[in-house]
């Protein structure tokens, strides 16, 4: 899993992480769903060599000998798409051992590099990733074209071929109503804002997501400042409105109902996770309960059922992944008790 | 209001659709919204993209082959992708239009891969030139409109002689 630890000092009281991902397609090949999947291999093991060639620490993992679960708790990580999760003939994940760069070979293009930072720090994870892309392009020929960019299967990311995101926490906003109006907009301002989890129409435990759309006509440099730009304003909007709700005793209320649950409960189901973390999370971003934020980011994440199928080495049925969450909450966030 | 796709019969079909927070309006006749898709709701949400490249695909449209994967425009229009990276090369004018919907007229302005070579480097700065040069002619500022000019000789001379 890679790093969520809380950083005040980027923003993390509201923005959990930063990625980036970069798509890229090597010259005089057809896309990936053109290729067979002895093409797609070999492609795959030219990626591999370069990139542990040059000293790189990475690992390689064939998607076709992987149960379906490891796949999905790839994508519940977000290392993956879920489209990449989907199918997995002559498909392979290269990342680092913590999963803080991602590199899923014959998605939809031949190559998305995806780096991830804890809080607000898209400059360091698109530096991460392009050090990767500019290992790939020493050795190998990017499709280019001096007037559409990079080229790409969907042409709404030709251009930088550059997907910046930043997941944050909006409890506040989300619980006061005031989240819709934002989304509308931040949407007319180039930029997708939705639910970080599941599809995009439905929001888990107050998570979001923030990306920017337009790739085209845009340098890296700006794509990236911009929705930090973005972010930072939406997370000083949730923090003014946070302190506010804080005041109200009905909200402190459900933040110590939500300890004394997740404390005690011996079954937590997917759908009353998230949204009991997010009160856990808001109540000790704000110092109105002790439990470690980081591992409340973690948890988020991991504690989703294909991740607790791997846990567990196999599949479990519903009541099983329930009564394990339970056990993981307790030890990790309520170890004395 | 005449049909924007065929010019020719009264449109009927009014439809709005949001791209990267811009409202595109698009007024065809019944034919041609069925030719491209719209005959039912349901058929705007399941292949928006291949029906944007449909739009182009006017009848008789040419049968050219792109030499490295093989994609006809029509296999572009009826994926809704291309098959490779050429086919923006080999179908550009079929192609362009609905790209241009999306990104408007902008074009790129982030980095030049290195194995893209001195000759994308060029295209840029030549690029670059060319606009300052339009505006200096526009300004009147003829005295730097004609040193942007010597500038773009020289790299296209270079460019000749390389």
């Amino acid at each position: 899993m890679y790093l969520l630890n809380f950083m005040p000092e980027y923003h993390g009281d509201v923005i959990i992480s930063s990625s980036v991902r970069l798509s890229r397609n090597i010259d005089k090949l057809p896309f990936p769903v053109r290729l067979s999947v002895a093409e797609r291999d070999k492609l795959n093991r030219a990626v591999y060599s370069v990139l542990a060639d040059a000293g790189l620490p990475v690992k390689a993992t064939d998607m076709s000998k992987l149960y379906p679960y490891e796949a999905v708790a790839l994508a519940e990580r977000g290392v993956i798409s879920p489209e990449f999760a989907s199918s997995s003939g002559g498909r392979m994940l290269i990342s680092s051992a913590d999963e803080s760069v991602g590199i899923m070979l014959n998605e939809d293009d031949h190559i998305k590099i995806t780096a991830f930072e804890s809080g607000l720090q898209p400059e360091k994870a698109y530096a991460n990733a392009e050090k990767y892309e500019k290992t790939l392009d020493g050795k190998l020929r990017f499709a280019f074209d001096p007037e559409l960019g990079f080229l790409t299967q969907n042409p709404k990311n030709l251009g930088t071929g550059l997907k910046v995101t930043a997941v944050l926490h909006l409890p506040a906003l989300s619980g006061s109503g005031r989240i819709s109006s934002l989304i509308s907009t931040v949407s007319k301002l180039g930029m997708s804002f939705r639910g970080a989890f599941g599809d995009s129409l439905s929001v888990c435990g107050d998570m979001y997501r923030i990306s920017n759309c337009v790739t085209l006509g845009i340098d890296e440099k700006t794509a990236v400042s911009n929705l930090k730009s973005m972010a930072l304003q939406i997370a000083t909007k949730e923090h003014s409105c946070a302190e506010e709700m804080i005041k109200d005793i009905s909200v402190r209320d459900r933040i110590n109902r939500a300890m004394g649950l997740l404390s005690t409960a011996v079954l937590v189901d997917n759908d009353e996770m998230p949204e009991m973390l997010s009160l856990l999370r808001l109540g000790a971003v704000y110092g109105l309960c002790n439990a470690d934020v980081s591992v409340i980011n973690e948890l988020m994440y991991t504690l989703q059922p294909a991740n607790l199928n791997c846990l567990a080495g196999g599949r479990l049925s519903v009541r099983e992944q329930d009564e394990l969450r339970a056990k993981i909450i307790r030890k990790k966030l309520f170890p004395a008790e | 209001m005449l049909c924007q796709n065929c010019q020719m019969k009264d449109a009927s079909v009014h439809l709005k659709q949001i791209i990267n927070g811009e409202a595109i309006e698009l007024h065809l006749c019944t034919d041609c919204a069925a030719a491209m898709g719209y005959s039912d709701m349901f058929g705007i949400f399941q292949a928006p993209f291949g029906r944007f490249f449909a739009a182009g695909n006017a009848p008789g449209a040419s049968e050219t082959r792109c030499p490295t994967c093989g994609f006809t425009f029509s296999d572009i229009s009826h994926s809704g992708r291309p098959g490779c990276p050429d086919c923006y090369r080999v179908f550009a004018d079929k192609l362009m239009p609905s790209v241009r919907k999306i990104h408007g007229r902008a074009v790129h302005t982030g980095k030049i891969p290195e194995s893209a070579g001195k000759a994308a480097q060029n295209e840029r700065r030549l690029r670059e030139l060319k606009a300052q040069m339009d505006a200096a002619v526009a300004a009147q500022d003829f005295e730097r409109a004609a040193f942007l000019r010597d500038s773009i000789k020289e790299i296209t001379d270079k460019e000749g002689n390389g």
